[in-house]
């Protein structure tokens, strides 16, 4: 009976091992995803005000 | 003006067939891993000698094999690295190191854990674990290399020799057990005889269902890398975007 906590602690060992790791893997990427995300809104909405930027001044130039 | 919209298209596309992969390997290894439990603990019969701390092996041998394949890969993923020079197989490698490692802490553990029932002592240094526990400390000391070595240009390139020599001492750990009287049992498992077939049965979908959740984590791990990459990148052009916008 006392051999069985040697075995618990074995399969615990390796579970806590793999899912730790898997988590973090995880957790890392949907953190990496919502900045991306972030990131992208704010590259479209600089380059809305650079093309803004640029109708204004080709306009200014016409006139 | 086309940067964005590209890049975003691109990791859309790409995010799909991540997801789809990581989805596949996960689910088939979640099926094995719970085929292996049942197959491990219930479905085998008590091992005669040592009884129900046996059912470690089941575990113990999946796992190390999945670190020998690990380092398998740091090898090739390393030739390469120095033969073709593409940051892709440095990646590989790099990820590889880290998984083996992963692996070779849990064999090394779940060793520890069987051999204080069975030989009465959690460590000894027996060839089996001084040659695994060598194995142990090269693959830390490639990973710290990755790490602490501020120069980009050569890191992966000493890494990958050290990649390399790392993977020599696998044989070495392998046939330890023949070269050297070991209190480490002989790996001929597979011969006739040794193994009652439940026992067999529930080794190999315990190998199986390990390699498949090896090549999940492997997945995984080098799409993180990927998005890391590309939030590089996304920041690059927010920075020259503002800087044009000022």
């Amino acid at each position: 009976m006392t051999n069985l906590w040697y075995l618990i602690a074995a399969y615990l060992v390796l579970w806590i091992a793999l899912f730790v790791y898997f988590y973090w893997i995880n957790s890392a990427i949907r953190s990496i995803r919502g900045e991306a995300n972030e990131l992208e809104q704010r590259v479209q909405a600089l380059e809305k005000d650079l093309q803004s930027g640029h109708d204004r001044q080709t306009a200014a130039s016409l006139q | 003006m086309s940067a964005p919209s590209a890049l975003n298209r691109s990791r859309g596309t790409a995010d799909l067939g991540w997801d789809r992969s990581a989805l596949v390997l996960t689910g088939l290894s979640a099926i094995g891993v719970l085929l292996t439990l049942v197959l491990g603990l219930i479905v085998t019969p008590k091992e005669a000698v040592e009884g129900n701390v046996f059912r470690i092996f089941y575990i113990h041998v999946g796992t190390a094999w999945n670190a020998y394949a690990a380092f398998f890969i740091l090898f090739v993923a390393s030739v390469l690295y120095l033969w073709k020079g593409s940051p892709v197989w440095d990646r590989c490698a790099r990820i590889s190191a880290e998984i083996g490692l992963l692996f070779t802490t849990v064999v090394l553990l779940t060793g520890s854990i069987w051999g204080r029932p069975v030989w009465g002592v959690w460590w000894t240094w027996d060839a089996r674990l001084t040659t695994t526990l060598v194995l142990w400390f090269m693959d830390l000391a490639y990973l710290l290399l990755r790490s602490y070595t501020a120069d980009e240009g050569r890191a992966p390139r000493y890494a990958a020799v050290v990649g390399i020599i790392t993977f020599i001492d696998v044989p070495i750990v392998q046939f330890s057990v023949s070269w050297w009287r070991t209190l480490h049992p002989q790996a001929d498992v597979l011969a006739a005889g040794h193994l009652a077939p439940s026992m067999l049965v529930a080794l190999l979908v315990s190998v199986f269902a390990f390699t498949i959740f090896g090549a999940a984590l492997f997945i995984q791990r080098l799409r993180l890398e990927t998005l890391r990459d590309e939030l590089r990148q996304l920041r690059n052009l927010a920075e020259e975007l503002e800087s044009d916008v000022r």
